[in-house]
């Protein structure tokens, strides 16, 4: 069980010294409690609270690292049920699966078309991070020669899938362990063996649960620590039984031999549907088997969502935003880039049906009365966030609407922005429809 | 390998709620969907959005989908929506009630629902558009005058008076809306009650972010209610409702141009298919969505979740 | 020039001022207060004034004439303490006060010749059992080797430090008085005590509003005001001013001086006291979020306080940037950090501060309440005092209004709206949100309102009523102070039933009906009993610090222990605010 701020206070030493950089020693046991500290950090710990704490800091289910080009990519290292909770820490992985089958050049066709699907949104790329090759052709250099197309064009993580120890074992030469998954592997004994030194993460697949977790604890057994969890499923229904029971027994229950991050391999028939599943409901890969690029977007988006930590507030671009269809008399309006605050403003004018331009300020994603206090919506940042917002071009006036909780900023801005007019809105976002239709004619 | 189920126990449960007699929502006895822990008796409905006026912001590939002149007539919209697209529900969204708008007097909007009640057999939800004042006119002769019985919404934190003394007067259910908090969920659930309205016959809008904007926050907050609802908090039994429809054909990632990302409809439709099985796992038990693609999606796979339970089957 | 007649209930003060002298510039510089929280931009209309029967916005309004001016009655608020309050909270200490007073006879006939005055005199006072710094003041070593060669009983005021003793006075002539001021420096208003340290002696104390306030009601606004031009100095100069004033008319009116007053402790949040010293406040509320220092240093007091000439200024050290010297002060005031069981302490002021601890660990936080219980920022606000509607009562199918003093009503108190409140929930007037329900009908300037007292009826013939977003004030202050505890207890895992008290500090103090606060939800439910009054806690926490060498020691260990949480870092804090802002709470229903 997880120890309380209080009940790990108890076991330090109650010095605060500050060391640990951290003010006070109940900061640092909150922290701690929290998982957002090692207890190692405190320089005066016992090794009795050493080993207390130590226990309670490994996360439930088995963290698993792989290398993305530069950056690292994890996946496992979950501590919760819920995301508000606290976060769901590292994002599911997407993979797409391509088979050996292709000609070369058809292969490298469809690479291509694959390591062009990215797409930017808030500051983040979205895009799919695997590639699981699949051996159809049962051509040993075939194979080899595509897992080398991949491995040269591309940074992505390879699945190596459908394999037998002996491909295995020259795949291993030609790509670097740090990007490899093995999955459904023919000879799973003999795989252990080539793999023990390089600790390879392995898939582990099943009918069950209970078959999956008997394979489990023979990798156990033999030291083998990068495991990754599959059950087949017949339907929805088992997929998202088997992933709860899952992630509960590794979380609530302690059940060591769950713990371990699951690979989801979609169903042709209802890929999209699995995929939403597998992304919402604690699958740490989901497998997709076609590459559509129309589902690929709103799965990469949902993703996003989804794993973003809930305990910050979620940020929008800074910039202009049309609500409805703005022309250039239509009014401006500026508020700040937290986005709950964009969400409903923009919903607000929406219901006033009269189209408007939105300025979104970045104020360190709070909201407006917050930022204010904090000197990050001052009248210096909001008038030059509109000078160079370039909103100038696409209106014919110079007027802009700062929220009513703001009134103060508005002699800051009109020295800031002397030829404009600064309209002081209403204070909550319900008043906006209001407020454009009897102030903004 | 002896593996003994870690099967959750979950205190209270989701208010049951006859729509009609082929619509039952709600009633789960455990955190939605999650049929091997216990009883959850009734499919999520899929309910379809018509409007009492021509939808001018659609993309054109939706308006395609349902014909142009059928969207000119509501009564056509919602026979089309229950007969050919299979809407266990209809939503009728009254956007030209608003007072900037076409300005629909409350006289002619209870008309309008009249006519739509009529035509289809399903349970409509009515929900009119405008200033408090307006929407406050139309709940009362909506309310008044409705031939059977309606769903309304929606209530709100600031405006829930008049809408839950009408609903009460005519024997009709209320959706109460609350700014995807659950605290104000909560509050406006009890608010409504505290005017002697019973907590039986209210459907819970918790406002739906757009896949993208914001949807992360309303699928937290679903399932924030659902388990206060499961730790027998008795002010947050209402089933819920989330309008999908509306948050995703309006979105700029719906209309790019680039077939890379798909065509634009498929695009729209798995968009719209994706927020609202997020949703559903989340704890939904009504999305609305637009989109007839979308409705045999989505209630695909609620088939494919609900394999095992003995629930009833949904709608026709 | 013009002559302005200013009146304000029974005060009246005359003054004269430029031609076209703006009417709200003349009222602030009068030293009378007018509550213009929009800076004079005729937006918030509340600094009206009446001339010749009229109502007119004093910023909006320029002197050009003779004027006789009818102010607001809470211009002028003057509050006593009620002293045996103190008195019996300081019966238990052990005096030791933080200026030691000798005295000293001198008799020049015994010098050496040769040696130095500060010599002789040293040795004199080694004699008495002093060893002492050698003074860096030359006024103060003329008064030394003045009072050297004279042949007299000296009073000498001494500072000890690490057992050594710094001279702070000499002043000749026997049974002088060592007095010392104790001040509770808060956003809205100031608390002044003035004590005999020799004997432990509460004397009188006075309270009045922050002259700033006009400036800005909360910090946030003081601050931003300070970084104006000459911001910073116009605020330190308005504070100090009246400090100057209130101290001088306390002595007098108690037939005491000034001179004999030998030390100062101040306490106050973190803003007041930068503002008070003339430290740069910016950073307070701007990343990094730091104060300039936690522990001040010892200072001369007339370096502020020019009347106390000769006398040392303690301040209270402060936790963090929003908590402040006035919390420290409040821990020592109930001993929070010396029990065995959890206790909890409220200050309910502008800012609300909870800390939350035991001997072992206490842990604090700061909330916006506004300042909303203090009677202002609603439209018919007033402080307690005579006149004030205090409490309100629901009896044979009437609301029953109690009002301090005999006199005409002319607003409602902190305290009077909690009551008003808990009533309209229980007749249904309002919803549990606060607002109104059908049974409310009468509207004021277009906006719903309830009126407690008609205009024939009251003191200034203006209508009392509360509208909601008085209401809303005083649920958006509650819910900032219920939410802020929660929040602090979910941090520490603790349920409130884990408590053993809860002192409740602060302005609205001891008036405070316990169960109208349990009813709106004014902090979680407790058990009546845990709930414990103990008045101005900043105040009494400088008493102790002036009187008791123990509570000294204390203080000093106590500021670096306490764990500052700061409520904006917390998702979850919208989320307990939000669910706080229901009367009573929701989910106590």
């Amino acid at each position: 069980m997880a120890l309380t701020g209080l009940q790990i206070f108890k076991l330090l030493p109650n010095k605060n010294c500050g060391e640990c950089d951290v003010p006070t020693c109940l900061a640092f046991a909150m922290k701690l409690a929290g998982k957002i500290a090692e207890p190692q950090a405190c320089p005066y710990i016992s090794d009795e609270a050493m080993e207390i704490l130590g226990a309670a800091q490994t996360p439930p289910i088995k963290k698993i690292i792989f290398k993305n080009g530069e950056k690292e990519i994890s996946i496992g290292a979950e501590t919760v049920m819920f995301r508000h909770e606290k976060t769901f820490v590292n994002q599911t992985l997407i993979a797409l699966e391509m088979t050996d089958n292709l000609s070369a050049e058809e292969f490298e066709n469809e690479l291509k078309r694959i390591e062009s699907y990215k797409y930017e949104r808030v500051g983040e790329r979205l895009e799919p991070e695997c590639i699981s090759l699949k051996n159809v052709s049962d051509d040993k250099n075939n194979y080899l020669l595509k897992l080398e197309t991949i491995q040269s064009k591309t940074e992505k993580i390879i699945i190596l899938s459908d394999c037998n120890a002996e491909i295995i074992k020259e795949a291993m030469q030609l790509v670097d362990n740090k990007r490899l998954i093995l999955n459904k592997v023919e000879d799973l004994s003999e795989t252990l063996n080539i793999i023990s030194d390089t600790q390879t993460p392995i898939v582990l697949s099943a009918k069950n649960i209970e078959e999956l977790l008997e394979k489990v604890e023979k990798c156990e057994a033999q030291n083998f620590k990068n495991i990754i969890l599959s059950i087949d499923f017949n339907n929805l229904n088992e997929l998202l039984e088997n992933n709860v029971l899952l992630r509960r027994s590794a979380i609530e229950k302690g059940f060591k031999l769950a713990g371990y991050p699951i690979l989801t391999e979609c169903t042709e028939e209802d890929e999209l549907h699995s995929a939403i599943l597998g992304i919402c409901k604690y699958s740490s890969i989901v497998l997709l088997k076609k590459f559509s690029g129309a589902s690929l977007f709103p799965l990469l988006t949902l993703r996003q969502n989804i794993f973003t930590d809930p305990q910050k507030p979620l940020q929008i671009d800074p910039g202009i935003y049309q609500v409805g269809e703005p022309d250039e008399s239509s009014p401006l309006i500026v508020t700040t880039n937290f986005s709950l605050t964009y969400f409903i403003v923009s919903g607000e004018i929406e219901n006033s049906i009269s189209p408007a331009w939105l300025c979104i300020v970045d104020a360190e994603g709070m909201s407006v009365l917050t930022a204010w206090s904090a000197n990050k919506f001052s009248g210096e940042i909001v008038g030059k966030a509109i000078l160079n917002s370039g909103i100038e071009e696409k209106i014919n006036h110079k007027k802009v609407i700062i929220p009513g909780y703001v009134a103060i900023i508005r002699g800051e801005l009109e020295d800031k922005l002397p030829e404009w007019e600064i309209l002081v809105g209403p204070q909550e976002a319900a008043d906006i429809p209001k407020y454009l239709k009897e102030i903004w004619k | 390998m002896e593996f003994e189920k870690p099967l959750a126990e979950w205190k209270g449960q989701v208010q049951e709620i006859k729509l009609s007699d082929k619509v039952i929502i709600g009633g789960e006895q455990v955190f939605p969907n999650y049929s091997f822990d216990g009883k959850c008796s009734n499919k999520p409905a899929v309910a379809i959005e018509i409007n009492d006026v021509f939808p001018e912001n659609w993309p054109e590939n939706l308006k395609e989908i349902w014909n142009t002149d059928t969207l000119k007539s509501p009564v056509e919209r919602a026979k089309k929506a229950e007969k050919e697209f299979g809407a266990d529900i209809i939503f009728f969204d009254m956007i030209g009630t608003h007072q900037d708008r076409e300005n629909i007097s409350a006289n002619q909007a209870a008309e309008n629902m009249n006519a739509i009640l009529k035509a289809v057999d399903t349970p409509v939800i009515v929900r009119p558009d405008g200033n408090f004042e307006k929407q406050n006119k139309i709940f009362a002769k909506c309310c008044e005058l409705a031939e059977r019985q309606i769903i309304i919404g929606s209530a709100k934190e600031d405006n829930y008076r008049t809408i839950t003394a009408s609903a009460l007067a005519g024997n009709h259910f209320i959706i109460a809306e609350a700014p995807i908090d659950v605290n104000i969920q909560k509050q406006l659930n009890i608010l409504i009650t505290q005017m002697n309205f019973p907590l039986e016959r209210i459907i819970m809008d918790p406002m739906t972010g757009g896949l993208g904007y914001g949807f992360e926050y309303t699928y937290s907050v679903m399932e924030r209610i659902r388990l206060q609802t499961f730790m027998d908090d008795p002010f947050m039994i209402p089933p819920m409702v989330c309008c999908v429809g509306q948050e995703t054909w309006k979105i700029k990632e719906i209309k790019i141009e680039d077939e890379k990302y798909g065509s634009k409809p498929e695009r729209g439709i798995n968009w719209e298919t994706t927020t609202a099985i997020g949703l559903i796992l989340s704890g939904a038990n009504i999305v609305v969505v637009r989109h007839p693609e979308s409705v045999i999606k989505i209630k695909n796979f609620i088939d494919s979740i609900y394999q095992k339970s003995d629930c009833l089957q949904q709608g026709i | 020039m013009k002559n302005l007649k200013l009146i304000s209930g029974d005060f009246t003060k005359e003054i004269q001022v430029k031609e076209n002298t703006n009417l709200l510039y003349a009222i602030q510089e009068s030293g009378l207060f007018i509550d213009a929280p929009c800076g004079g931009n005729s937006v918030c209309k509340k600094c009206t004034v009446f001339i010749d029967g009229k109502s007119c916005l004093a910023c909006q309004t320029f002197v050009n004439k003779d004027l006789i001016v009818i102010l607001p009655e809470y211009s002028n608020l003057v509050v006593e303490e009620d002293k045996n309050h103190f008195i019996e909270k300081f019966k238990d200490i052990k005096i030791n006060p933080i200026i030691q007073k000798i005295e000293i006879f001198i008799n020049p006939e015994e010098r050496i010749s040769y040696q130095s005055d500060l010599e002789y005199f040293k040795s004199l006072l080694k004699k008495a059992g002093f060893e002492i710094f050698i003074p860096s003041d030359v006024e103060l070593l003329s008064k030394i080797s003045k009072a050297t060669h004279k042949k007299n009983t000296f009073t000498i005021y001494l500072f000890e430090e690490n057992n050594k003793y710094e001279i702070v006075d000499i002043i000749e002539g026997t049974n002088l008085k060592n007095l010392g001021i104790a001040i509770d420096l808060g956003t809205t208003t100031i608390s002044i005590a003035l004590l005999d340290l020799d004997s432990g002696i509460f004397i009188d104390s006075i309270t009045f509003y922050n002259p700033q306030i006009i400036y800005g009601a909360d910090i946030i606004h003081r601050i931003v005001f300070a970084q104006k031009n000459d911001g910073a100095e116009i605020l330190q100069k308005k504070v100090l001013e009246e400090l100057n004033q209130s101290i001088s008319s306390l002595c007098m009116k108690n037939n005491l001086s000034a001179n004999e007053i030998k030390s100062v402790v101040l306490s106050g949040n973190t803003t007041m006291i930068h503002l008070f010293l003339g430290l740069p406040s910016k950073f307070i509320r701007e990343t990094p979020y730091s104060p300039v220092m936690q522990k001040f240093p010892i200072l001369n007091s007339n370096s502020f306080i020019d009347i106390i000439k000769k006398g040392k200024l303690f301040v209270m050290p402060c936790v963090a940037n929003y908590l402040g010297g006035d919390l420290v002060s409040g821990i020592i005031s109930c001993d929070l950090h010396k029990k065995d069981e959890i206790n909890i302490l409220l200050d309910i002021g502008t800012n609300g501060e909870i800390v939350i601890g035991n001997k072992d660990w206490l842990i604090g936080c700061a909330c916006s309440a506004g300042p909303a219980f203090e009677g202002m920022g609603l439209n018919c606000g007033v402080r307690f005092k005579q006149g004030a509607i205090t409490e309100v009562s629901y009896e044979n199918n009437k609301f029953v209004y109690s009002i301090a003093g005999n006199s005409k009503p002319c607003g409602i108190s902190g305290t009077g709206i909690i009551s008003l409140i808990k009533h309209l929930k229980e007749q249904k007037h309002i919803d549990n949100r606060g607002k109104f329900t059908e049974k409310v009908k009468d509207k004021i300037d277009h906006r719903k309102a309830f009126i407690l007292f008609k205009k024939e009826e009251t003191f200034n013939n203006e209508f009392i009523y509360v509208d909601e977003t008085d209401i809303d004030n005083i649920l958006r202050a509650k819910a900032a102070i219920y939410s802020g505890i929660s929040l602090l207890l979910k941090k520490l895992s603790l349920d409130i039933s884990e408590i053993d008290n809860m002192f409740i500090a602060g302005g609205i103090g001891n008036s405070l009906n316990i169960n109208n606060a349990l009813e709106i939800g004014l902090f979680p439910r407790m058990r009546k009993e845990k709930i414990v009054f103990i008045g101005n806690s900043s105040l009494t926490g400088a008493i102790k610090f002036l009187l008791s060498r123990e509570s000294r020691d204390e203080t000093n260990d106590l500021f670096p222990k306490v764990t500052y949480i700061d409520l904006s870092n917390e998702p979850s804090y919208m989320d307990e605010f939000m669910a706080a802002l229901f009367i009573p709470h929701t989910n106590q229903i």
